[in-house]
């Protein structure tokens, strides 16, 4: 079980492929707002060509975390290292090669979609008009219409647009499909994938939707109440997390095989069955939840997977792998001091 | 970056320049307009000086444009997402407003320098002053407009608050917004002085400036101007409500604090004087005279023994002014803003100025002075009617025997079984109507018939107790505001009346008209041998928007009209049912019935209102009998 609930969980990055460059690096990022520790320690990477689904609930800190690698607020603490340069606030210059689209677009209403384009341009020194112009044709917004007859959707678009004309090294997206409905939306992350995939752009999106960072994001790091709490590959994390659950009735093992049990390894087959089960700390094991109910007892644990593999015929135990959205509750809704 | 911005500054705002440019041209142009046709005197360059108020309007303008509503749509999200220091922002918006500013007030100085340079010897000195206080005067405001943008959605209880300042302070207290150093850069001195330039003023102006620009950066960038965005916010209901009890409570604080703030005595010159405010009442007469100082003496006995008696400690000092271009019977009130007293105008030299009516006029206005017009209330109204002459004719009340008669003087009983005849009997009710009456009989008629009402009083309660009534009515301290009203509210006059006399009005009054019935047979002939007087004012039109007035006076009585009589009207200002009475416009109608009857002198636009009445003066009531006022309107 964890010790300290807020501990990050670590899981070592099992990529098959050779390591990218970093783009973006944050080390201990902290950030207060009166009494409100909004952001309290946030550590994550990011790789060059990989898209990194930031996921956590409503609240949780993602904004305010954006918000400071973007310059826009400053750190209390910690370090940013954006495009191989370290520092506590983004540079006008580290912007400048970033594409930014924010959690709600506030364009000036009398600008059409063109006018915004040439005033953003003048901020940019990689500015391309032609792309900008290709992206309108591309993302289907009528270049003449002023910004406050745009949908929703159609803002989210232009400023994607705007975001991607100056051909950034890194887009940094905050919620970007809030308010969109499903086709919009689905539409919107399929830009994403494709920038990716056609240019190698490095994407970081955050989001409170699972099936967002499920469907495009290589990467995930989930940020609880400012602090966060996972990061690493997609397939890492389910293949880290399983629900086991603890069949009645457990008999009290004999001291020898209660001996065993804690010893690392497979455990001993045994006629009595443990009361005290092996998915412990000491075990290699991190119990994000532990339920119990008509004697039977749940418990969603991590581990390294190659460890799984040594439990998986546990008896008494049956082990299932879990989605990532229970992965998510499992992590959000962990209240440790109850169990 | 910066053109950018520019661009988008200039592209955004260019209506609201434009606008800007165009009020100050046309105002200056039309202060230049009217002092060339004043044909005012003094240096040109006072023009300046009345300009300051469009750069101040300018500046509001262009705050607003250039930071509030900014902030307002909160598109200064959008442009803090660009990679632009919000310093940098912030600064490009100031100086871009500052380069519109310095552009009005290079145009408004360089045009008043052409004409200076035609007018007037300028020598680089004063050039140079001019210039500095001029711009310096330009900075301050601009940059406390630049600040006062982003107060965000507190801009406009800002400028109320800053609006009832600047007129509930001087009132207030003693001081002076044009003692303010900016303010005092461009005062009276701006276009005159040569030789001493107003350092200090200057300084403070300039450093008030930069720290004002200082105090707009810190707002911008407080908590990541996020400080900034949330003032820019929309006001909750709530605020609303909070603000609104908050401005009121300041009106009426800022009033009260007006109202209890003593007034300095009004400082007559060539005035012979009498008394002082310690001891009752204090009294001037202008111009200094043998004359005059008998008057003072006589009004500040008066004024002593009548704070005396009604036991106040001291009445508004009073001032006399001689007029001789007036008639004997007028006593002009005049008006003093700012200092405590009463003026009154008259022609107190003429052969027929009678002291006894002066004095009745006095009492009535040195009550109502003291009571803050809490007499005025028609409920009340009959006591200090009837005081005026109950106190002014106080010494003739006496008889030859020594004892104090309802027949003496015999003018003032006339007049109150005259008022009184053919009447139903006076209740409680009909006396809180006292203006009707008033309406019907004129005021020295009633003033008559309440003077007899207090009259009988004292005789039946006796002195004590009838002073102690009026003690009670009108000479109570009555502060302005809400609890006196409830005071007013809660004693009546015929609570009052019970409490000090003993006695239910309604129980006193058939006492009091049953003395008067008892008399009035001694007078009867003499009553009926007053005339009765009547007439009729109809308005014919002239065109479909102008009238004429034709007037007739007629006797309804058997008693003809002797006496030469007059039509006196005047027009009515919106809502107003009555008019001072020197200001009322005499009709002289002769004796025939030819010269009684005529169109008044002026013609009458559509909807004007008059108010007139027929009056004919007795001799016996030594007042004017009137027709009654009524009021007519040209339709």
């Amino acid at each position: 079980m964890l010790e300290n609930p807020e501990q990050s969980i670590t899981t070592p990055l099992t990529n098959s492929a050779p390591p990218r460059p970093v783009v973006l690096r944050t080390h201990d990022l902290k950030r207060t707002f009166g009494k409100v520790e909004a952001v309290r320690g946030v550590d994550l990477t990011v790789e060059e060509g990989r898209i990194y689904g930031f996921l956590g609930r409503n609240g949780a800190g993602k904004t305010s975390t954006i918000r400071m690698l973007m310059g826009i607020i400053k750190p209390d603490k910690g370090e940013i290292e954006l495009l191989g340069k370290s520092r506590r606030r983004t540079s006008v210059a580290q912007k400048q090669q970033i594409g930014y689209v924010s959690q709600g677009q506030y364009f000036y209403p009398w600008m059409t979609c063109h006018a915004l384009g040439r005033f953003v341009s003048g901020f940019y020194p990689s500015w391309d008009a032609q792309e900008f112009n290709r992206l309108l044709t591309v993302l289907e917004l009528p270049p003449g219409r002023r910004s406050s007859h745009l949908s929703g959707g159609m803002r989210v678009k232009l400023a994607l647009a705007l975001a991607l004309a100056h051909r950034p090294a890194l887009l940094i997206l905050d919620e970007p499909t809030a308010g969109l409905d499903a086709v919009a939306r689905r539409e919107f992350l399929e830009i994403i994938q494709n920038q990716t995939l056609e240019h190698g752009r490095t994407t970081f999106f955050s989001t409170h939707r699972i099936d967002e960072v499920e469907r495009v994001a290589d990467r995930v790091g989930i940020i609880l109440k400012g602090k966060m709490r996972f990061e690493g590959s997609l397939d890492n994390l389910t293949a880290s997390a399983r629900k086991i659950s603890l069949l009645p009735p457990v008999f009290e093992p004999e001291s020898s095989e209660l001996e065993d049990v804690h010893k690392p390894g497979p455990p001993p087959l045994s006629s009595k069955p443990p009361q005290i089960h092996p998915f412990t700390e000491e075990n290699g094991f991190e119990i994000l939840r532990k339920e119990t109910s008509n004697g039977r007892q749940d418990l969603i644990a991590f581990a390294e997977p190659p460890v799984w593999e040594n439990y998986n015929l546990f008896p008494n135990a049956r082990i299932e792998t879990l989605s990532l959205e229970d992965i998510f509750i499992a992590l959000a809704g962990t209240d440790v001091s109850s169990i | 970056m910066i053109r950018a911005i520019l661009y988008k500054e200039l592209r955004q705002h260019w209506w609201a320049f434009l606008l800007i440019g165009l009020i100050c041209t046309l105002g200056f142009f039309g202060q230049l307009a009217s002092s060339s046709i004043r044909g005012s005197g003094g240096s040109a360059f006072s023009l300046l000086s009345g300009f300051g108020i469009y750069i101040a309007l300018a500046s509001l303008i262009l705050a607003n444009r250039l930071v509030a509503s900014e902030y307002h749509s909160q598109t200064q999200l959008f442009l803090e997402a660009l990679p632009l220091p919000r310093k940098r922002i912030i600064l490009l918006k100031y100086f871009l407003g500052l380069t519109v500013i310095a552009i009005i007030a290079v145009f408004a100085f360089a045009t008043t320098l052409l004409i200076g340079f035609r007018t007037e010897a300028l020598s680089q000195d004063f050039i140079l002053f001019l210039t500095l206080r001029f711009g310096a005067f330009c900075y301050f405001t601009y940059s406390f407009f630049f600040l006062y943008g982003f107060l965000g959605r507190y801009r406009l209880v800002f400028f109320i608050a800053l609006f009832f300042l600047s007129t509930a302070f001087p009132k207030i207290t003693d001081f002076e917004f044009s003692d303010l150093p900016p303010i005092e850069l461009i005062g009276p001195t701006f276009a005159f002085e040569r030789e001493n330039f107003p350092l200090k003023p200057f300084i403070i102006s300039i450093g008030l400036a930069f720290s004002f620009l200082l105090m707009s950066l810190s707002l911008a960038t407080l908590r990541e101007g996020s400080l900034a965005g949330l003032l820019g916010e929309k006001m909750s209901h709530r605020e609303k409500v909070s603000i609104a009890a908050l401005l009121m409570a300041f009106i009426f604080s800022a009033y009260w604090l007006d109202e209890s703030k003593p007034k300095e005595a009004y400082q007559m010159h060539n005035a012979s004087s009498a008394g002082s405010l310690a001891e009752g009442g204090q009294v001037s007469v202008s111009p200094a005279s043998p004359e005059g100082q008998v008057l003072a003496d006589k009004i500040n006995a008066e004024m002593k023994a009548l704070s005396l008696y009604l036991g106040i400690k001291s009445l508004a000092p009073v001032f006399v002014i001689r007029r001789n271009d007036l008639d004997p019977d007028i006593n002009e009130a005049g008006y003093l803003a700012d200092n405590e007293g009463i003026v009154i105008r008259t022609n107190f030299t003429h052969p027929e100025w009678s002291f006894d009516h002066f004095n009745e006029n006095l009492i009535a206005r040195l009550l109502d002075v003291y009571s803050n017009d809490r007499l005025r209330k028609e409920d009340r109204f009959w006591v200090i009617d009837g005081f005026t002459l109950f106190w002014s004719r106080r010494h003739q009340f006496t008889t030859a025997t020594g004892s104090k008669e309802l027949t003496s003087p015999p003018g003032l009983l006339l007049r109150a079984l005259y008022g009184t005849r053919d009447r139903p009997p006076f209740t409680p009710a009909s006396m809180r109507q006292w203006f009707a009456l008033q309406d019907e009989l004129g005021h020295e008629i009633t003033a008559g018939i309440a003077c007899s009402t207090l009259r009988v009083l004292e005789s039946t309660v006796g002195p004590d107790k009838c002073q102690a009534f009026l003690r009670s009515v009108l000479s109570v301290e009555s502060p302005k505001g809400v609890a006196t009203s409830l005071r007013d509210l809660f004693s009546p006059p015929e609570k009052l009346f019970l409490e000090h006399t003993g006695l239910e009005f309604s129980d006193f009054l058939p006492r009091w008209q049953n003395e008067l019935e008892q008399v009035r047979p001694a007078y009867q002939q003499q009553v009926n041998a007053l005339p009765e007087i009547s007439g009729k004012l109809l308005f014919e039109a002239l065109s479909p928007d102008s009238f004429q007035a034709r007037y007739s006076l007629l006797e309804p009585g058997e008693v003809s009209i002797k006496q030469k009589a007059q039509l006196r009207y005047a027009s009515l200002q919106p809502f107003a049912s009555q008019v001072p009475e020197h200001l009322l416009i005499p009709v002289p109608l002769g004796l025939t019935t030819a010269s009684r009857s005529g169109v008044l002198p002026d013609d009458f636009p559509r909807g004007t209102r008059l108010v007139y009445t027929f009056s004919v003066y007795s001799k016996e009531l030594n007042c004017l009998i009137i027709s009654g006022w009524q009021r007519k309107e040209a339709l």
